[in-house]
């Protein structure tokens, strides 16, 4: 069954046509959320907001455009907006941290050391740089798809997936300098 | 190379999308030197968490299903007072213009009570003769007596 066909039952109220959706889509989903927020339960929180929303706007869909398309605009949203939120209140946390700058340094400093590489470069990342890179490793989108996804032009794709693979490859260089030197 | 270096400077003080994307499409997509900067497909990838490694996701159903369910009672719930916080607004806007029209109304049907006010006596008729008219306003006082006297 086509996405639209699977599209035109749930408006239709069939809940086994959404089951459908959910078990298409979960796994792509959970990979993009995985990769842009970095932990599992806030990923899973994401995924799940997604397709709640996706269910109560088919009705605004367009059935002539791409569904996969609209899906990750609307999850790719949902997971910049967990990073905005994060991000205000790493800045809380950060102001508040000052005052006990001494011991939370020390915690800090393990706690990145213990994340894993891959983890460790891609938070060097902006989240829309992340976005970009996820849609095209994984998904083998062009500037102009992650465009259409991201309400973007195809410039802005292309310049942020520049700044994403120059980044990275700085990152794993310099990682691969340091490994080296032991 | 020092044609790529020139590049990757423009590219970095003037940081104005349609810029970069020009200089991106008229040399750095093309120079192998500026394509070695950038991290490959396979590089990407191998950074990435791929579809066969986010583990078993069969709890997430369950979870939608619930949220879904949730959701529809809300809109259910919430459907009904939603027309009745239109309509008591509509309401409240009606008693609102009547409350004005009111107060306006009865404002301007009253006597005027501010002090030094025009007060007017047109003629006054003694036993259906024109009379000759006194008036007396006793001092800190609001009140007005008016002496009516035959014409003799």
């Amino acid at each position: 069954m086509s996405d639209q066909q699977l599209i035109s039952s749930c408006l239709d109220g069939e809940v086994e046509a959404f089951k459908e959706m959910v078990d298409r889509y979960k796994t792509r989903a959970m990979a993009l959320a995985l990769n842009m927020l970095g932990n599992r339960e806030d990923a899973e929180d994401a995924c799940q907001e997604t397709f709640i929303r996706v269910y109560f706007n088919l009705n605004k869909f367009d059935l002539q455009s791409s569904f996969r398309n609209w899906f990750y605009t609307i999850l790719s949203n949902r997971c910049l907006d967990v990073l905005r939120k994060r991000r205000r209140f790493f800045s809380f946390f950060k102001k508040m941290k000052a005052e006990y700058s001494n011991k939370s340094s020390v915690q800090s400093s393990l706690s990145s050391e213990s994340q894993p590489l891959g983890k460790n470069i891609l938070q060097g990342l902006s989240p829309k740089e992340r976005v970009v890179l996820c849609l095209w490793a994984s998904e083998g989108y062009s500037s102009v798809e992650i465009g259409r996804v991201m309400k973007c032009s195809p410039s802005t794709a292309r310049v942020l997936l520049y700044k994403a693979r120059k980044k990275i490859k700085y990152k794993l260089e310099k990682e691969h300098v340091s490994l080296s030197n032991g | 190379m020092f044609r790529c270096r020139m590049v990757n400077f423009l590219f970095s003080i003037f940081p104005l999308k349609i810029w970069q994307d020009f200089l991106l499409r008229k040399h750095i997509q093309d120079c192998s030197c500026c394509q070695e900067n950038l991290a490959s497909l396979e590089e990407a990838k191998s950074l990435l968490i791929q579809e066969g490694e986010v583990g078993d996701l069969e709890g997430l159903w369950p979870k939608v299903k619930v949220q879904l369910a949730e959701e529809e009672r809300k809109e259910k719930y919430f459907r009904l007072p939603r027309w009745g916080w239109a309509v008591g607004a509509a309401g409240l806007l009606v008693a609102i213009i009547l409350g004005v029209w009111l107060f306006w109304s009865a404002r301007l049907g009253k006597p005027s009570e501010e002090p030094g006010s025009p007060f007017q006596i047109k003629y006054i008729r003694v036993h259906d003769k024109p009379a000759r008219a006194y008036l007396f306003q006793p001092q800190d006082s609001n009140m007005i007596i008016i002496w009516a006297e035959e014409n003799i």
